[in-house]
């Protein structure tokens, strides 16, 4: 195994530390209180009011006449006649016209626009009124460029007229005009029914041209400080960023997101163990001198809260094209097969291949074990992602790490951590008479096709689905997301009608006619009246809505209250319960206002359910605590669930810039806090290679056991 | 006090330039970059110019750091939130995480975003509560027509009635020169985590923005009306109280098909 192992991770998100600018010193920068860092004006305006195009614009889309669409050839029929109308009026902030921007749902509009051939860096410009516009410029780099496409968004400036126009601009970005196939200017109205009047777009040459370079996954330092490996690509983070807060506000907007944390996020644990890093990480920001760099600090703050529900996401990988393809799913897992010669790493599960697609694999089977990823521990490499990857996610509970596993495989839309960042893997390969004690293979990401015309396989922690095939997910594809799948279990013998149940969701949407809860009060039912034993299988557990995790809890157990949710945030800053007195004396006070209810009176007391955890959070944390304990239940997994047992609340700047704030706690029947503690299974089992090589599923057979022990007389 | 001086003198030394700390002179008063040489444009000329420009702060009110709302100034407001920090409903039972009427740009008394609420419409923010602290609550309301306590208020508790449920007070009784009312009132401390209920009662639409509530020093007087309500209040604030109970809890959608496709789709 390679000994090389990174130390450089976090491009540009660990920046010196430094304690709270003193505010006098904003008194300075005066001659423009901007609220945007110093970047060059785009036009301005003359004495009547009329905006100007910048002098020195080298290109711009006349809106006077029509301007030159961009249709991609794959666009919907809805998308392909135009979808705005030019407007002659003296309203217009330049030019005399400009268009109303009215456009179909998952429709856009592309403005074509010319750029120099030549190396250079732009700033582009647009004006906007009523409603909202997300507007981007695309770079689209000619097929054999060898170039990635860029998206550069556009985020407001703060400059406004009185008549309602609104300007946003973007960060400098890098355009190589020799090698450019079309730039557009791409925008979607929304937030206005009577669409959005656009105007006055135009773009500069500002900054220095900086060339895209191949690296050798996340942390080569070849990308500098204002870029990130993505895809084996070096890509250029400020395109995707808002713009810096100018300095004299600079401190104003860190207090306001540090003070959305620490007023609003999380419970008990997360509070505790959490949070202080997270503020630690906020207060770099203030010395942030880019807006790479102060966005990038902030996204490593709201990763270090360290929490299910608590995310952020602004798609810099958007455009950029993976190079190679890994059809392969990864789960925590019990190498027994191979112990002898690579121990399981302290603290850590091993990490086994779960499933393959039909292609693009690697030549990976099932039962293969993931060692290393660029020389480190496959976990220990994912868990480091939270300083880099904008969209990183974690389990709540500090133990859990069945998030990170699974995103280490499966396609660029649903993980596909190892081939976005990491630079090879190490693979130790199991041989067709089950000996898995071989010489390891480092396998160069570089190295890996692109091909292949398998479906992506999705990563769901099942090796094996037990239905007959026609009640089963696609086992090609694994995409149970939203769908429900139920039938009696394949190999079973008729008599013992053990019916099973494999799911996902548990988005009730607290309607009890809605899709989930109607499928979950049919299956309770069916199985009320024919089943003797129940398997159930949610092993990806997505979460959903409170009402759908009670309703499943019906069929095991009589009514009861087992916790209260004290959701979003109750008082700011609350820090939990200091004890179980405190703890039981919040469940006294809510019970009867927030209960999570379980249970019914025609409970099926003869009932055995076994339930089948892996990768679960939030609604899918409470409906195994629900379950836990009911005298005929029992539930199997490799370890806790994720301890999400709170909710969240949403909140996004302009264009894709998004996170999510966890808040709030759920207090147990005994006063325990329990955000941050996951379900403990009452059997922990882990998947174990042997079983995965002999084309078992360990801990569905262990389901299975106990059943038809236990079956309904 | 000392951030305002500073702002102050911000102000007066730059003469003209809408002042960046926007929760200390936030009204859009469109001092114009246009008459401010070395910025946009030349000379002041009122009579023939067909509109002013303003620098608002495109992160919106950052003066209020302490605010007990999630997001007060609606900044932080997006189209596609499943999850956002303000309710809306067409009547109080109604009230679902389906805000979407925002307004941007000068519309706006602060910042690049704000809300619309359209007549007999209602919008509720998402609180926390400060225990042992009284609080003031505040925000602003720009009408198109009637007077300011036709846009009605409350401060209410998220479940019950533990707390008192407190009209806010509208600081006069019609609207300024440009059109906004401020309404603003400092109610005892409270036990649970608030609701900030406004409702359009004007025959007209209304722009929120800059709404606050945040702790007020111990020794300042109550400024609230704690008398009864009208039936009619205290039957809307129990119907908000009723539809908000529904919410609680975590909400999370699943994956599916349509957001894969939506991923492809914003690639190019």
């Amino acid at each position: 195994m390679s000994a090389r192992r990174l130390t450089a991770l976090g491009v540009g998100l660990d920046g010196a530390a430094s304690g709270p600018k003193p505010r006098a010193a904003f008194v300075g920068a005066l001659a423009i209180a901007l609220g945007t860092s110093g970047a060059a004006r785009a036009g301005t305006f003359d004495a009547a009011g009329d905006y100007r195009l910048a002098d020195d614009a080298i290109a711009t889309i006349d809106f006077t006449k029509a301007p030159e669409r961009y249709i991609p050839a794959d666009a919907d029929a809805s998308c392909q006649d135009p979808m705005f109308t030019a407007v002659m009026g003296d309203d217009a902030i330049e030019g005399g016209s400009y268009i109303t921007l009215k456009v179909n749902s998952n429709c856009a509009e592309r403005f074509l626009f010319p750029l120099p051939k030549k190396q250079a860096s732009y700033r582009a410009s647009v004006w906007m009124r009523h409603g909202a516009l997300a507007a981007n410029v695309f770079l689209g780099y000619a097929d054999g460029s060898g170039l990635d496409d860029l998206s550069v968004q556009l985020t407001p400036t703060g400059r406004t007229t009185s008549d309602g126009w609104v300007e946003l601009a973007s960060n400098a970005f890098p355009a190589d005009g020799t090698k450019l196939a079309r730039a557009y200017l791409k925008v979607v109205d929304y937030a206005s029914r009577a669409g959005v009047d656009v105007d006055a777009f135009e773009v500069r040459e500002e900054g220095e041209f900086v060339a895209q370079k191949d690296c050798a996954g996340l942390g080569d330092p070849v990308c500098g400080a204002e870029q990130v490996c993505v895809y084996n690509r070096c890509v250029f983070g400020p395109a995707a960023v808002p713009v810096l807060p100018a300095d004299v506000v600079k401190n104003d907007v860190v207090d306001v997101l540090e003070s959305q944390v620490r007023l609003f996020f999380g419970g008990k644990l997360s509070r505790a163990e959490y949070l202080p890093d997270a503020i630690a990480r906020f207060e770099k920001m203030r010395e942030a001198k880019t807006a790479w760099e102060f966005w990038s600090l902030w996204a490593a703050g709201i990763h270090a809260l360290h929490d299910w529900h608590t995310d952020t996401n602004m798609g810099i990988a958007g455009t950029v094209r993976a190079k190679h393809r890994l059809n392969v799913c990864f789960f925590e897992g019990d190498a027994d097969r191979s112990h002898d010669t690579w121990p399981t790493e302290a603290g850590h599960a091993d990490i086994l291949v779960s499933h393959v697609g039909g292609d693009g694999t690697a030549g990976l089977h099932p039962g293969d074990r993931l060692l290393a990823v660029d020389g480190m521990p496959p976990l220990v490499w994912a868990a480091s992602l939270a300083g880099s990857d904008w969209g990183f996610h974690i389990a709540t509970d500090p133990a859990i790490e069945a998030d990170l596993a699974e995103a280490l495989g499966g396609p660029w839309w649903g993980g596909g951590l190892v081939i976005r960042y990491a630079h090879d893997i190490t693979v130790l390969r199991c041989g067709a008479n089950g000996d898995c004690n071989g010489i390891p293979e480092t396998i160069a990401i570089a190295d890996l096709p692109n091909d292949g015309s398998s479906p992506d396989v999705a990563c769901d922690n099942r090796p094996l689905y037990h239905f007959d095939a026609a009640n089963n997910p696609d086992p090609t594809k694994h995409y149970v997301f939203d769908t429900f799948f139920r039938g009696a279990i394949a190999g079973t013998d008729p008599s013992e009608k053990i019916y099973g149940m494999v799911w996902d969701t548990l988005w009730g949407a607290n309607d009890p006619n809605s899709s989930v809860n109607a499928q979950i009060s049919q299956a309770i039912l069916d199985w009320k009246a024919n089943a003797r034993g129940v398997i159930l299988d949610h092993r990806a557990g997505n979460g959903g809505t409170l009402d759908a995790a009670t309703n499943l809890t019906r069929l095991v157990r009589p009514p009861g209250v087992v916790a209260v949710t004290r959701m979003p945030m109750e008082i700011a800053g609350f820090d939990g319960p200091k004890d179980a007195a405190e703890g039981l004396a919040i469940f006294d006070d809510a019970k009867a206002l927030t209960p999570y209810n379980v249970g019914a009176d025609d409970w099926a007391q003869d009932l055995p359910v076994a339930l089948i955890l892996h990768r679960d959070g939030s609604a899918s944390d409470y409906m195994p605590y629900g379950m836990k304990g009911a005298p005929r239940v029992r539930l199997f997994g490799p370890h806790p669930t994720a301890g999400a047992f709170s909710t969240y609340i949403e909140l996004r700047g302009w264009g894709p810039l998004y996170w999510q704030i966890a808040s709030g706690d759920t207090i147990g029947a005994d006063g325990s806090s329990l955000i941050g503690h996951g379900v403990v299974p009452d059997v922990v089992v882990l998947p174990k290679q042997s079983d995965l090589i002999a084309g078992k599923d360990t801990l569905f057979e262990a389901a299975l056991a106990w059943v038809r022990q236990e079956l309904t007389p | 006090l000392k951030r305002a001086a500073v702002l102050a003198g911000i102000a007066i030394a730059i003469a003209g330039c809408t002042v960046p700390g926007e929760g200390i002179n936030p009204a859009p008063v469109p001092p114009a970059d246009a008459g401010s040489p070395g910025s946009d444009g030349g000379a002041h000329d009122a009579g023939a110019r067909k509109r002013t420009v303003m620098q608002r702060n495109p992160f919106g009110n950052v003066a209020e750091t302490e605010n007990l709302l999630w997001d007060g100034d609606f900044e932080w407001f997006s189209a596609f939130s499943d999850q956002y920090g303000w309710l809306a409903g067409s009547s109080a039972a109604t009230l679902d995480f389906t805000f979407k009427d925002v307004r941007v740009g000068a519309a706006c008394r602060s910042g690049i975003k704000c809300a619309g609420l359209a007549k007999k419409q209602l919008i509720a923010g998402i609180g926390v509560a400060s225990q042992g602290n009284k609080i003031e609550a505040s925000f602003w309301a720009h009408l198109e027509m009637g007077e300011c306590p036709m846009v009605k208020a409350y401060l209410v508790g998220w479940y019950s009635k533990t707390d008192p449920d407190v009209l806010l007070h509208a600081t006069a009784m019609i609207p300024d020169a440009e059109g906004w009312c401020h309404y603003d009132t400092i109610v005892d401390a409270r036990q649970e985590k608030p609701l900030l209920l406004i409702q359009n009662m004007t025959g007209g639409d209304v722009v929120i923005d800059d709404a606050v509530v945040k702790k007020a020093p111990m020794t300042t007087s109550l400024l609230a009306a704690h008398g009864p309500l009208t039936a009619e209040a205290v039957a809307m604030i129990e119907d908000a109280r009723a539809a908000v109970a529904k919410l609680r809890g975590p909400h999370d959608a699943p994956p599916n098909e349509a957001r894969r496709a939506y991923e492809r789709w914003k690639q190019r």
